[in-house]
């Protein structure tokens, strides 16, 4: 396996074949012990690929410093993940108060809520059509209506703001009517 | 969530530009006040920015997504050979573990030689974000020593978690004291584990009370703590529990 802050540097770097490389390492453990914990293999992988996301909002904080083994850290996310999930589903008689996974609990429960938070817009922004998602993608990163008019190749400011205007009402009602939107408020967990 | 027209949208939308006239702004801000809706739905679309806006993390997310696909369909086609060969080594390492126990089970000290070909130390999972409290933190250092394999001072220092301690301390506490051959201390931490039933170690602290049980030579104890994780069928330890029965029951 490679340095731990090797993988921190190349999923900071967007490094396709780190992921890669974490994939083989990791995965086929975690997938074992969501198994192992009334989790399928779907669960797995999503549980999978939001850890790597907490990993990368970690990684960007000022001072962290990876002194365990990557997968030892990673294997505790997903276990943070599943554990919340499993809670939010089945109202497992759960609680970090337990300490049963040594953390500093404000800071885990914050860090993970808000990926949990990215997780669920992200998923709901993946069901829209293709051209909504280039055009929100174009709209949220701050670019202007002409800009998104002439990429999109829409015949008038007119046109691209009223299809601005349906995508992202159509986004924000698949978000809402998401269970997890809820669940996902602040004080729930 | 209400639907809002085009016009309050782009009210919204030049709310947060700061484009709105003084005016517009303060009739904007009072009907805040009063509307739940109007308020969710500005909460939605500062929310909406923040997180699907950081083009940096929303390429890092279609990234994980594409290779995690692709991983996925290359495992599909070996995975239920890769399953096959799994179980084969199963049966063929069960075989031989069954083998060996019951050559060892002729011997008087079998318990002993049960409790060694079963036992492994539990791993200790360290997560620390920054450095901050590793050389302070009696948890951290104790988990720290115990993966060192220093069981004794390892103890030591969990023993010094103040206040009512996690039942992550008490649990480790009673591997080391396995680790230390102290069987008689190993099993009030595993069963006050197991009866605070609120914290991820109970499974593990079952299937390590019956081989403290086994360390001490209490070999009805250990049968009965065996059936109970029986009764769970998906318990991680199902396996070796099994077959550990099977050998104390012969």
């Amino acid at each position: 396996m490679a340095e731990p802050n090797a993988y921190i540097e190349g999923i900071l770097q967007r490094d396709g074949n780190t992921i890669r490389q974490i994939y083989e390492e990791c995965y086929p453990r975690i997938e074992q012990f969501i198994l192992k914990n009334n989790g399928t293999a779907s669960d797995a992988q999503d549980v999978f690929q939001e850890a790597i996301m907490v990993v990368y909002a970690n990684a960007q904080k000022s001072g962290f410093v990876l002194t365990s083994a990557f997968y030892t850290y990673l294997h505790a996310i997903c276990r943070n993940l599943w554990l919340r999930q499993l809670k939010r589903k089945r109202q497992l008689r759960v609680t970090f108060s337990a300490d049963w996974e040594y953390m500093d609990r404000a800071e885990l429960e914050t860090n993970l809520l808000e990926s949990e938070r990215f997780e669920l817009f992200w998923k709901r922004f993946k069901a829209l059509g293709a051209d909504c998602q280039r055009l929100l993608r174009l709209f949220f990163e701050g670019a202007s209506m002409k800009i998104i008019m002439e990429k999109m190749g829409f015949g008038s400011e007119g046109y691209a703001r009223k299809r601005k205007y349906q995508c992202k009402q159509k986004l924000h009602e698949l978000i809402v009517n998401d269970p997890e939107y809820t669940d996902l408020s602040d004080g729930q967990l | 969530m209400a639907n809002f027209d085009e016009n309050t949208n782009e009210r919204i939308e030049r709310y947060l530009a700061g484009t709105l006239s003084a005016e517009e702004r303060q009739e904007f801000e009072q009907e805040l006040r009063t509307n739940a809706d109007l308020r969710q739905a500005l909460a939605l679309e500062k929310e909406s920015r923040a997180l699907l806006g950081d083009a940096p993390r929303m390429e890092l997310r279609e990234l994980v997504a594409q290779v995690g696909k692709a991983y996925h369909q290359e495992h599909l086609s070996t995975k239920p050979r890769y399953r096959w060969w799994w179980q084969a080594a199963v049966v063929a390492v069960l075989v031989g573990v069954a083998v060996v126990i019951g050559w060892l089970s002729q011997n008087p000290s079998s318990n002993e030689a049960l409790f060694a070909a079963y036992y492994e130390p539990y791993p200790a999972y360290i997560t620390q974000r920054s450095a901050d409290s590793a050389q302070t933190d009696p948890v951290k250092i104790g988990l720290a020593l115990y993966e060192k394999g220093d069981y004794a001072a390892a103890k030591k220092q969990l023993e010094q978690v103040a206040g009512a301690p996690g039942q992550q301390a008490i649990f480790y506490r009673g591997i080391c004291a396995l680790e230390l051959g102290e069987s008689t201390a190993a099993v009030p931490l595993f069963e006050q584990v197991i009866a605070d039933a609120d914290n991820f170690y109970v499974e593990q602290a079952t299937w390590y009370l019956a081989l403290a049980y086994l360390q001490e030579g209490q070999v009805e104890a250990a049968k009965q703590q065996l059936k109970k994780i029986l009764e769970s069928p998906n318990h991680a330890n199902r396996v070796q529990a099994e077959a550990l029965l099977e050998q104390l029951s012969e």
